[in-house]
């Protein structure tokens, strides 16, 4: 058993597990695969795979960007530069055992730092987060009906219906709006309360 | 594992190029758990709906029926009437939802994805099970939101794809919980966040200021669930949701004759004026190969039934109408079946998947399912069926045939 562990990593019911579940995957899309299923093979791998893809390698990539961009164009709001933007008590994460487990002195010393909070910043009241949050929202509507906002295949709609399609381009515009103004008339009251 | 550099190169691939302050094995367990909620809730309801095709009866089957693994195929009830508006609408509006859980789930453990090349056997296993894991959660979540906003970008079979691609995927999900539940449970446990749980992968070493709380992120993600469930729902739910369901494509006004929707319209299923109009009849056949022809007329005089009842799509959308028609039972007793075992209705449509459809016992048995000839008091629109169509409590509105021709009982 120990040897086991020691070549493989992990117990043998893991291998088993993993074992059982790529058997069973590799059967199912034995099926999906038939040629009278998919007749374009490369088609049905494209989608199997592309969401994936597109994610780790695209999406995430540009809303990373996009955030650091963000972080470092607005800072904190009220002028307070981003990195002097205490942690609250609850997020003051210094992990001790990360420090003491050999993390090198900046990394230590940078934790430190981070969490002395300064009586400033808890006062500042980030706008960034009134920035991303309205982002957010109207960008997974957007990604989650992106086929009728952007109206692909409208016919299809006509068809089923037997109407044309409401615009659901301006009703993305619109809900984007409200959240944007909602977000910002919150900021505006934050601040005159601060 | 002389091959691996101990220290990866500059970039994604090292810990402290991650600097979220908030990532953490607490954060991601209640992230994960509300997707995992989540992914029961579509997972059991799109088995069900597999089931109340009835997959087992005439020419129901749309994955072929000697293919394995078409394991919840029970008879289907007729009571109540709302089980698919309810169990569809589920699949498809917690299908939308999950698209805000998987991205916010996703971003939690990314790091992960950047890691160093694996050190044991065990982690190249759970690399290639994440691979499938998260393919076949983009696979399912991409074909079922495009299907269900009429949107079909693909060439391969949706039903078979997106029935197998289910079981690849909560296959994945199962293996998953199975290896990550020993972590859940300790960061469940931890309730010191602060210190946060030992040997936490999750957290960066080098973390960036915090710009957002851990309850910020769980507020942010519940606001954006919250707000495509809502601009969803209501094509299921109607009432006041109906004017709020902005981007559903079934959502508010979006009706049609009958200020309900239509699936497929007269024009589209090839239906013509003359093969409705006074030439109709309706072709019934008994077991004993007993034939009756009817006409409209004939069918008026017939006693008439009235019942509210829910017309519910495999889309997700739904619509409580109020039906008059005769009895299907009634129908079938006039041509000596009493408690058939099957119903076969043929619709004048020349073509299509659901063209024709086969019905169970209890269906044709069940005092509410009706050839109806009225909704809302008036004839049925062209586009609804017009001579005449099947309702049948908690049957998918695809197999509530329209512009009947034909009914062989069995």
């Amino acid at each position: 058993m120990t040897r086991f562990r020691t070549l493989y990593g992990k117990h043998p019911l893991h291998l088993v597990g993993h074992i059982a579940v790529i058997a069973v995957t590799a059967y199912l899309l034995s099926i999906m695969f038939q040629a009278r299923f998919a007749p374009q093979p490369l088609n049905l791998a494209l989608w199997l795979l592309g969401g994936a893809v597109l994610h780790d390698a695209v999406f995430l990539p540009i809303y990373g960007v996009v955030n650091t961009l963000l972080s470092r164009g607005v800072g904190a709001g009220d002028g307070t530069p981003l990195k002097d933007l205490a942690m609250g008590p609850a997020e003051s994460a210094v992990d001790t055992e990360t420090v003491a487990a050999g993390a090198d002195d900046d990394v230590a010393a940078n934790l430190v730092s981070a969490s002395r909070p300064s009586r400033d910043a808890e006062r500042a009241v980030p706008v960034i987060n009134h920035i991303r949050t309205p982002l957010v929202i109207s960008g997974v509507l957007f990604v989650v009906f992106l086929p009728r906002i952007l109206e692909r295949q409208p016919q299809n709609f006509v068809n089923a219906l037997g109407h044309e399609p409401p615009d659901f381009l301006a009703r993305w515009f619109f809900v984007t709006g409200l959240l944007v103004a909602a977000s910002a008339l919150l900021y505006a009251v934050r601040r005159l309360r601060a | 594992m002389g091959l691996i550099p101990d220290v990866p190169p500059p970039g994604p691939a090292r810990a402290g190029f991650w600097r979220s302050p908030v990532r953490s094995a607490w954060l991601t367990t209640i992230i994960g758990s509300l997707l995992l909620l989540c992914i029961v809730i579509v997972s059991v309801t799109g088995f069900l709906s597999h089931a109340a095709y009835q997959p087992d009866l005439g020419r129901n089957d749309l994955i072929p029926r000697d293919l394995d693994l078409q394991l919840f195929v029970i008879s289907w009830p007729t009571s109540p009437s709302w089980l698919y508006a309810l169990t569809q609408g589920s699949h498809v509006t917690f299908g939308f939802v999950m698209v805000p859980l998987l991205l916010f789930k996703l971003w939690s453990v990314i790091p992960k994805l950047f890691w160093p090349l694996p050190t044991s056997p065990a982690k190249a296993l759970e690399k290639l099970a994440n691979l499938l894991l998260v393919g076949s959660a983009f696979f399912q979540v991409l074909t079922g939101l495009t299907n269900a906003q009429l949107y079909y970008p693909w060439h391969f079979n949706f039903v078979v794809a997106h029935y197998y691609g289910a079981w690849i995927f909560v296959a994945s999900v199962v293996l998953h919980v199975a290896v990550k539940f020993p972590t859940m449970r300790e960061a469940r446990r931890t309730r010191n966040e602060v210190l946060g749980m030992a040997g936490d992968e999750l957290r960066s070493p080098n973390p960036g200021p915090t710009t957002i709380s851990r309850r910020g992120v769980l507020g942010l993600l519940g606001a954006t669930t919250g707000a495509v469930f809502l601009t969803t729902v209501g094509q299921s739910a109607g009432g006041p949701f109906r004017q709020i369901a902005l981007f559903a494509p079934r959502g508010r006004g979006e009706v049609g004759p009958g200020r309900f929707p239509v699936n497929k319209t007269a024009k589209v299923a090839r239906i013509t004026p003359e093969m409705v109009g006074d030439g109709w009849r309706l072709k019934l056949t008994g077991p004993g190969g007993r034939a009756v022809e009817l006409t409209r007329a004939d069918l008026l005089a017939m006693e008439q039934r009235t019942y509210d009842l829910p017309i519910a799509c495999v889309e997700g959308w739904s619509s409580t109408q109020t039906w008059t028609g005769v009895r299907l039972a009634d129908l079938a007793a006039l041509v000596g079946a009493t408690s058939p075992r099957t119903m076969r209705v043929v619709s004048l449509q020349p073509r299509g998947a659901f063209k024709q459809t086969t019905i169970g016992r209890a269906q044709v048995a069940a005092d509410e399912s009706l050839l109806a000839l009225k909704v809302g008091g008036e004839d049925l629109p062209l586009d609804h069926g017009y001579p005449a169509r099947v309702i049948v409590p908690a049957l998918p509105g695809v197999h509530c045939t329209k512009w009947v021709e034909t009914m062989v009982f069995a």
